[in-house]
């Protein structure tokens, strides 16, 4: 009895914060564009910018390899996926946050934009633009060695693989979930491991939809297959599954749909 | 070939200099030798030779070391360039070239290794060596060998004007079968078409040697690498991926390890081995293939041998109190690869030993220190912005990135990448690439359904398609593999295509590539830090 009355409160509350959720949800203001990227030559660190309207966003520091946040490249359009905040302005920009931000792959030239400091300030940034302190680089030695144990039980796994749009560079955060996978099919000795390659796209805030060329998601799977093959997994236990017709996209959370799955089934 | 052991201990700093070919009974031409190489360096001989040796060592000397001479180089030899001496270091002691296969005439047209890899020039071969040989053999010499020491096997050989990009600039012709091959020998379809704009030697409109000839070859130019510090060269620094390119580190195919991909301009060997076989068929031309024992004396060889400058002419022994610990070879024998550009660990190590305060009066050597000291900092510590880099700029970091040289040039001792392999600084592709007006220009337009060179676009001019020639890549046009650092007082001109004639060249490319508005000071100071590795 007792038992019961616990999970029916924990339902209600569950309830409660999924609905909560969902109104935060609804008044999320969320902000897809694609336009210029913009640096700005502030102290310790340049921070980047998107201009969207006349109006500048701000998208996040210049950092690690490591690091979360990969900035965008002059000469060529961004992709900028975010929610707008009404925290006080960095760098002369409205923040997003969260922030996904992709390199369009076609040459443009107009975006090129160098600004000055302007008064800007950059604090709190971990490293400037000298020599990797110490800690820093050790940290990151370790957070490179730190291999996963994977113990039995083993039961099915996916390990997701997220790409820029239309890109197929695995960067470090992305190859690590291909290791990753390989470790756990290797420990499972996996009968199968399933490479699942989905097209996906962006929705903007104008309305415009964007879809990944089909001829990237074949590259996907392919390079995925490779190189989980070339760093250990068993060839006959590897497959492969394509799927060219778009993923659903929404103009939320898009950059999920720009993914392989690779699933470990022991 | 069993080599005698290292001295342990040996002071390697002290440069009291001893000729070579009389102790030794050859006659190892201006290699000069530090004390404890000589066998009863007093005693043994009779009491004039000393003397003797004194006013031999004063005489001008032919530095060229001629395959197939015997030789004993000692374990540590010393060669005078522009700047100073180079160090060659070899960490098994000394070695007789006598039946060696790195200085045996192993092909048909009597070149060895040695040819283009001097002790004398930080084992690569400088410009000013190529054109003392060709006085002094009138071009007979097999350096100028037709198949890649001139501008193309069909011109008239004897003729300096055949000879003109290896006289001029140091380069040899690299001529690789277009389109591309896998590994498997396969023929690889590339994401571009190639045109020949321009070809001022010739060779790639050749109707035999050329891109529509029965056997279809790219020719393009590119300077001999250094032979040595391959332990920082040969060091895969990821356990399974390229952190460049996002895929799994190539494998060497004999065991399976994982290699680091930084072996040649286009990187398209994976290991010293792999490197030798191809070198033995085209440099050399042999129309066998090395034996395995050959391989393996030449892989032993080329990995035991430490090479950079050890004394400066206006710096001095740059080994000798007070000392910094990242000068002469002896450094990168004992260093560790590994990555530097952290503060506790810069890649050349510390100079801080070498400063001085502002003002204070120097003598000339002290002042050279001092700016040596500076131009560490400027290497180090000196932010501007790098842009439109392919395999810097397009892998995370941004375009730019606002760090400094040390950023790329990361790997301890050496200022290699120790994110291994090819990056597009700019210097083969237009309009960033030097004026070279006597290399081949190349129009390689990408086809519309793959991702482009990230700031080129789809139609690129250039001297060398560098990566993209193996690869097929657009991404890949122009890439080169990154030199090591060491040694360069030895071995101008610099780039792979040659075309920095000098260190305050080389300075001015990056200063002007990337604006970074170098004060005169920062400029000096930056050039006689490179003078120095």
């Amino acid at each position: 009895m007792m038992h019961a009355r616990r999970i029916a409160g924990a339902v209600a509350m569950i309830g409660m914060v999924a609905s909560s959720a969902a109104l935060a949800q609804d008044q999320v203001k969320r902000l897809n564009f694609v336009g210029c990227p913009i640096v700005r030559d502030t102290e310790m660190v340049p921070c980047w910018l998107a201009e969207h309207k006349g109006e500048l966003y701000y998208l996040g520091l210049q950092l690690d390899l490591q690091d979360p946040f990969f900035p965008p490249q002059l000469l060529h359009k961004a992709l900028v996926e975010g929610v707008v905040t009404d925290k006080p302005r960095i760098c002369g920009g409205i923040v997003l946050e969260p922030v996904k931000v992709a390199t369009m792959p076609e040459l443009d030239p107009s975006c090129n934009t160098i600004l000055p400091a302007e008064g800007h300030v950059i604090t709190g940034a971990r490293r400037g633009t000298g020599p990797d302190p110490d800690v820093l680089s050790a940290r990151n030695q370790l957070r490179a060695r730190q291999v996963t144990k994977y113990d039995p039980p083993f039961e099915k796994k996916t390990f997701t693989v997220y790409f820029d749009f239309d890109d197929t560079y695995m960067p470090t955060r992305a190859n690590r979930n291909v290791t990753e996978a390989m470790r756990y099919a290797t420990a499972s000795k996996a009968g199968s491991v399933r490479v699942i390659a989905y097209r996906g796209g962006a929705k903007l805030s104008d309305g415009t939809k964007l879809t990944e060329q089909d001829a990237v998601i074949a590259e996907r799977v392919e390079n995925i297959r490779f190189a989980l093959v070339d760093i250990g997994v068993p060839a006959e236990a590897v497959s492969v599954e394509p799927k060219v017709r778009p993923e659903r996209y929404t103009g939320v959370d898009d950059y999920k749909t720009r993914r392989v799955e690779i699933v470990v089934t022991p | 070939m069993q080599y005698p052991s290292p001295r342990k201990g040996a002071n390697w700093g002290r440069l009291s200099l001893i000729g070579a070919g009389l102790l030794f009974g050859g006659t190892f031409a201006h290699a000069q030798l530090a004390n404890q190489e000589l066998p009863g360096a007093v005693g043994n001989v009779a009491g004039h030779v000393a003397s003797q040796r004194e006013q031999a060592q004063e005489a001008p000397r032919n530095p060229w070391l001629e395959p197939g001479r015997s030789e004993v180089i000692p374990s540590l030899a010393l060669y005078d360039n522009p700047h100073g001496q180079i160090g060659i270091l070899n960490e098994d002691g000394a070695v007789q070239t006598k039946g060696h296969p790195f200085f045996t005439p192993l092909g048909t047209n009597g070149r060895a290794c040695v040819t283009c890899h001097q002790p004398n020039d930080a084992m690569s071969i400088s410009v000013e060596t190529v054109q003392r040989r060709w006085k002094e053999t009138g071009g007979k010499d097999p350096l100028f060998a037709p198949i890649d020491g001139s501008n193309c096997p069909s011109l008239p050989q004897g003729d300096p004007k055949s000879h003109s990009l290896l006289l001029e600039k140091g380069l040899f012709r690299i001529f690789l079968p277009w389109p591309p091959k896998t590994a498997t020998g396969a023929p690889l379809k590339p994401e571009f078409t190639l045109e020949v704009v321009s070809d001022p030697t010739g060779c790639n409109f050749d109707p035999v040697y050329g891109l529509k000839g029965k056997n279809p070859m790219i020719s393009v130019f590119r300077r001999p690498r250094v032979v040595g510090n391959l332990k920082y060269v040969m060091q895969p620094y990821a356990q399974f991926f390229n952190i460049k390119l996002g895929t799994p580190l190539e494998k060497d195919p004999e065991t399976g390890v994982r290699v680091g991909m930084n072996l040649l301009a286009d990187s398209r060997q994976p290991t010293l081995k792999a490197q030798a076989v191809e070198a033995g068929i085209t440099h050399l031309q042999m129309t066998g293939m090395m034996t395995p024992e050959q391989l393996a004396v030449l892989e032993k060889f080329e990995r035991q041998i430490f090479v950079a400058q050890i004394r400066s002419k206006r710096g001095g022994d740059l080994t000798d109190t007070p000392a910094v610990d990242g000068l002469g070879p002896a450094a990168l024998r004992d260093g560790k690869p590994g990555l530097g550009n952290i503060e506790s660990n810069p890649v050349f190590r510390f100079y801080d030993a070498w400063r001085a305060d502002k003002g204070a009066k120097l003598d000339d050597q002290a002042a050279f220190r001092a700016s040596v000291a500076r131009g560490s900092d400027v290497f180090f510590k000196r932010p501007f912005f790098i842009r439109n880099v392919t395999y810097i700029n397009s892998i995370g970091l941004g375009n730019p990135v606002k760090r400094q040289c040390a950023t790329c040039h990361n790997a301890s001792h050496t200022g290699m990448d120790v994110a291994p392999g090819w990056i597009d600084l700019g210097t083969a592709n237009l309009p960033t690439a030097n004026v070279s007006p006597d290399l081949p220009v190349f129009k390689l337009t990408c086809r519309p359904d793959v991702r482009p060179h990230p700031y080129l676009g789809r139609v690129i001019y250039t001297h060398d398609p560098g990566r993209a020639i193996i690869s097929g890549k657009c991404t890949d046009i122009g890439a080169i593999t990154m030199q090591q650092m060491r040694g360069l007082s030895a071995r101008a001109p610099y780039f792979a295509n040659g075309s920095a004639a000098s260190l305050d060249d080389l300075v001015s490319y990056y200063d002007r590539r990337f604006n970074m508005g170098l004060t005169s000071t920062e400029r000096q100071d930056l050039i006689n830090f490179l003078s120095v590795l």
